[in-house]
């Protein structure tokens, strides 16, 4: 006796969110029964797909070897994210991926800086004290390394795409371990009751495609999860409330850094990444103060002088439920905000493994959806902490957008995080987070929001002791700097 | 924008922590170890008020809050006649006659990422009928009286499993003692007679001695067991009562000896469910724990007692004690400027020896979420909210003992039975009804495998499994899943016996004189 698993799977949608669930969950899948076919005909929009260090375990786990994804998309590498004129004009800092600083015993890095600057004696900026800032502002990269005793392997990276020609090499994977497309437009979605269960796909040619569970990658719109399942959207933009996104491309110039780029605008920000070739910006701005002619212009911009130039209007939220009877959101259908250091494909990644892991037969285990909603829940909602968190020290005065978000009633659960920073310079911990403690410490002390108190713990130690270890760190992070080859060579080697 | 704090807040500079139980010295250990000399540590006991007695059973985490104090384990466990502890068995609990092993092991390995039990059930639904306990070597063990202690290794076959320690749980407070007071915890004998207040704040201002004596402080830390002199007698903070899915509420306790030196020493803890409640037999170096939990409810405390006496093993070495509780927690474990520590914050019942390890998460917890004179809410929030979720997560894991079962031959086990349990808990046995699922959190108390072997040890066998099995052949599987067995005997012929490691790593002197 064998159970009755799911044959065939519809993903419908047709961008880079649909063809990463697809292979995802062929690849799972490959030597069973299972069919997994694309339905979608839309031209779709293209987020930038930067990503995080995870997403070289999701290849790795696609068996895409990171060489031929270098090759194929012209990506770079990228080892943190650049803030620039955040707060207000002229304040920057830089949040790396990899950590700051060392542990001592089991009292984080934050402890020691807070107690020197305490007492005056905190020598430089914080994010001087992590490998990764310097090897960005250099200019230069170079494979982490294994030795633990090494700086290098303190170096978690990531890379950043192009994304029309990852989305060709993901299809072209997909279609080889057996991935139909269908190539047409989705018209109508029937039901098989009253409100519940997708049955069949109608496409705009008139073509019925039934399957036994249903991925609804169609981006905002959410034609299956929310227009036919109904189910609604919770919106986030009383604290998030940029609405429009504006994307355009340059020519990459040299040298070429490894790290993206978020530089703070009167009513918005920009996102600038680069691929080897092109570099990718993205504005998001609130229209109720600006219009896009202003800000283009505060760039140095004529509209019309820019290449492919995309707009779109977005409102930051998520789905009540991700995954609802037969069917499941992944992308902008279940969730939406402004992209700051995590794209949405970062999170589609991470989303479609935790689906596979919770993957139902075809009678729709009911417990699976439950706690595949649940775990989402508390994972978008500690996103979107992070999230609002970018902004609420902003001393910007040019629009009331960074004023409005600074006076709104945060969520509880991050001004609870932020008094608990404040006053002990403890993270409190949650599951589920998609960034780690040490992101939000340097998050919070990159806004400038430091610490009034240190861990008492801390001063079991010597603290001369411990200040000449890390000025000793500080000089070896500087002394292997010139050691490393240019992002730019390394680029050119290790592709050619 | 929130009210800001702006200024540097003074420091704690006295903890104050009234009981010397296991859990005053465990407190003291790790807070002597691990804080500055600007900070002064006093302990308060009674020689008048004896401790509890029991609590000789621990989980594996115990040995990350030894090796936390530097402790060396050879000499630790000779101080503290202890045993090492693979597992708990379960007798008669989903069904009479059923007995399984709780083994701190894992169960096979997994294939391609998904988890053993998967193919283990698929195989099943196609006629292999290998029990799942032969895929765990520290299950297989116990039913040979066998341990190796092996650093735990998940790559390798005969190193896939954790272990613990059965100890004379006041030979331990007495070993931290020692410990503590070479780094510099005061020590005072007396019985605390009065707990002051401060008017303004209500918080804890001393505490004043039978001699006289007065004891200020800026932390208090309440390890008076269950009077919970400070935390519910001095603030009154109110206790959760769990009673209605733990329902037990009474222990009679003695020991027993062994009859004979060569007697062989199981490496686990035995619980034996009955009509009312359970008995349990904790094997040390030199004597057995013994006990009988039960309701009052479903049988009186003089039936439970003759009971006990006639279940038990081997002459019982002193008169049955008994020990009175109610299960659940304190409403706040850390109030004001008064934790909490030990039965003082909650107790559940002692079936899987959580007790000593909620002990260890508060003092870890405090001290991850130490307090300034400040005395914010911050830290006592994050502090409350941990420990109530490592409470709830052990409550959950307890209740499912009860739940479980086919059994319902008493009104106890009717009820148990039949009772609404908590929707956490409920979700959780669906996830694994339905599809061989096991939800958790990714704390350090219960793993994916603590899970599975209650679980299948108490018969539920789930209706699906994961579907990516399907990528492996069948013939494949079996070919993988009969190395695995394979595997665990031959690691289990290797294995000495629990007593000749016991002999070659740790004897205790006690013994060796009898
Ligand atoms: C039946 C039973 C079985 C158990 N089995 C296990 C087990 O197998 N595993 C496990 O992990 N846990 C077990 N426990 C729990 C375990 O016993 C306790 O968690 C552990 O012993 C800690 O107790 P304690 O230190 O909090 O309290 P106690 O041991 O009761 O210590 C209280 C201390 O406070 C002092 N004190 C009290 N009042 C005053 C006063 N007025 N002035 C001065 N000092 C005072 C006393 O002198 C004493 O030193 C069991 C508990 C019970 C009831």
């Amino acid at each position: 006796m064998t159970q009755d698993t799911i044959k065939k799977i519809i993903i419908a949608g047709s961008g880079l969110t649909a063809w990463t669930a697809a292979i995802a969950i062929a690849k799972s899948f490959l030597n069973t029964e299972l069919s997994v076919v694309v339905l979608g005909d839309e031209t779709s929009h293209e987020e930038a797909p930067y990503l995080l260090p995870q997403a070289m375990a999701f290849h790795r786990h696609l068996e895409i070897d990171e060489r031929v994804l270098m090759r194929a998309t012209d990506a770079t590498f990228s080892v943190g994210t650049q803030f620039e004129d955040w707060n207000k004009k002229g304040h920057n800092f830089f949040m790396p991926f990899g950590p700051h600083g060392s542990v001592t015993e089991f009292i984080d890095f934050q402890h020691f800086a807070i107690k020197s600057k305490l007492s005056n004696s905190f020598d430089g900026a914080y994010e001087d004290y992590a490998f990764a800032t310097a090897v960005a502002k250099a200019g230069k990269f170079m494979h982490p390394q294994n030795d633990p005793s090494s700086l290098l392997s303190t170096l978690p990276y990531s890379i950043n795409l192009n994304p029309t020609k990852y989305l060709s090499l993901l299809k072209n994977l997909a279609k080889q371990i057996g991935v139909i497309e269908i190539a047409e437009s989705i018209g109508e979605v029937n039901l098989e009751k009253e409100g519940a269960f997708i049955q069949s796909i109608e496409s705009t040619v008139g073509n019925l495609h039934e399957a036994d569970f249903f991925v609804d990658c169609t981006g905002q719109a959410a034609q299956l999860l929310g227009q036919a399942l109904k189910t609604k959207y919770t919106t986030w933009s009383q604290w998030l409330p940029m609405d429009k996104k504006v994307s355009y491309e340059t020519t990459t110039e040299s040298p070429l850094k490894a790290n993206s780029k978020i530089t703070g605008l009167d009513a918005g920000f920009l996102r600038s990444h680069s691929n080897q070739n092109t570099t990718i910006h993205e504005i998001s701005f609130c229209s109720a103060e600006t219009t896009l002619e202003a800000t283009l212009k505060q760039l140095g911009f004529i509209e019309d002088e820019l290449t492919s130039v995309e707009k779109r209007t977005f409102s930051s939220g998520k789905r009540e439920n991700q995954w609802v009877d037969n069917c499941i959101a992944f992308g902008e259908a279940s969730v939406n905000f402004p992209s700051l250091e995590v794209s949405k494909l970062q999170l589609v990644q991470e989303d479609v493994m935790r689906f596979i892991q919770l993957f139902p037969n075809k009678n729709i285990e009911p417990s699976l959806s439950h706690e595949y909603n649940r775990v989402t829940e508390r994972r978008y909602n500690n996103l979107r902490d992070y999230l609002i968190l970018n902004f609420v020290f902003s001393s910007r005065s040019e629009s009331s957008l960074w004023q409005d978000i600074k006076r709104s009633d945060y969520p509880k659960s991050l001004s609870d995080k932020m008094r608990l920073f404040r006053e002990h310079g403890k993270i409190a911990f949650n599951e589920d987070e998609i960034f780690m403690h040490q992101h939000w410490t340097a998050k919070f002390i990159g806004l400038g929001y430091w610490p009034i108190n240190y861990d008492i713990f801390l001063d079991k130690f010597n603290f001369q002791e411990l200040q000449e270890n890390f000025v000793r760190m500080r000089n070896a992070i500087q002394q292997a700097i010139p050691q490393m080859p240019d992002h730019e060579d390394y680029l050119k080697q290790g592709l050619g | 924008m929130n009210q800001q704090a702006n200024q540097p807040s003074e420091q704690v500079k006295k903890i104050v922590i009234v009981g010397g139980g296991s859990s005053g010295w465990m407190a003291a250990a790790a807070m002597s170890r691990h804080l500055p000399s600007s900070v002064s540590v006093t302990l308060v006991e009674s020689d008048q008020i004896a401790t509890v007695g029991v609590g000789e059973a621990t989980i594996p985490a115990i040995r990350t809050f030894n090796a936390g104090l530097g402790i060396d384990e050879a000499e630790f466990m000779r101080e503290t006649n202890a045993t090492f502890k693979l597992a708990i068995r379960f007798e008669n609990w989903g069904n009479i006659g059923d007995a399984y092993n709780h083994a701190f092991g894992f169960y096979g390995f997994p294939i391609n990422d998904v988890s053993f039990q998967n193919y283990w059930l698929k195989m099943k639904q196609s006629g292999l009928d290998f029990p799942i306990h032969d895929y765990n070597l520290a299950y297989a063990a116990c039913d040979q009286d066998k341990f190796a202690r092996k650093q735990f290794d998940p790559n390798s076959a005969d190193s896939r499993y954790f272990y613990a320690f059965q100890f004379d749980a006041g030979l331990y407070a007495q070993y931290l003692r020692k410990f503590s007071e070479k780094n510099g915890v005061t020590r005072i004998e007396g019985k605390v007679e009065q707990v002051t207040l401060n008017e303004h704040d209500g918080f804890i201002k001393s505490i004043s001695l039978e001699s006289g004596q007065t004891i200020d402080g800026d932390l208090f830390i309440d390890c008076t067991g269950f009077r919970a002199l400070l935390i519910s007698e001095a603030l009154n903070v109110k206790y959760k009562d769990w009673s209605h899915w733990l329902p037990v509420n009474r222990a009679w306790a003695a020991s027993t000896k062994y009859p004979s030196k060569d007697s062989s020493i199981p490496p686990y803890t035995r619980a034996r469910a009955l009509t009312a409640g359970w008995q349990w037999r904790i094997p040390l170096q030199n004597r057995t724990g013994d006990g009988n939990v039960f309701c009052n409810q479903y049988i009186s405390e003089d039936e439970a007692r003759s009971q006990f006496i006639d279940n038990v093993e081997g002459d019982l070495l002193n008169e049955p004690r008994l020990i009175k509780f109610t299960t659940g927690k304190r409403e706040k474990i850390w109030h004001k400027n008064c934790v909490a520590i030990g039965l003082s914050s909650g107790f559940l019942e002692p079936l899987e020896s959580t007790s000593i390890y909620l002990i260890q998460a508060s003092v870890l917890q405090l001290i991850r979420n130490f307090p300034n004179m400040n005395f914010s809410d911050t830290s006592r929030n994050e502090f409350n909210h941990q420990m109530n979720y490592r409470y709830e997560e052990a409550r959950n894991f307890l209740i499912l003992h009860y739940h479980a079962t086919e059994r319902e031959d008493t009104k106890f086990w009717k009820y148990c039975k039949n009772m609404s349990i908590p929707d956490e808990l409920a979700h959780r046995m669906k996830l694994f009804k339905e599809r061989g699922f096991v939800a958790g959190q990714k704390l350090d108390l219960f793993s994916e495998h603590s899970w599975l072997a209650v679980y299948f040890g108490q018969g539920i066998v789930p209706a699906g499994y994961d579907p990516r099995t399907d990528n492996v052949n069948n013939e494949q599987i079996k070919s993988f899943l009969e190395r695995m067995r394979t595997d665990v005997q031959l690691a289990l012929k290797q294995m000495p016996s629990h007593n000749k490691t016991l002999e070659s790593f740790c004897r205790g002197e006690l013994i060796s004189k009898l």
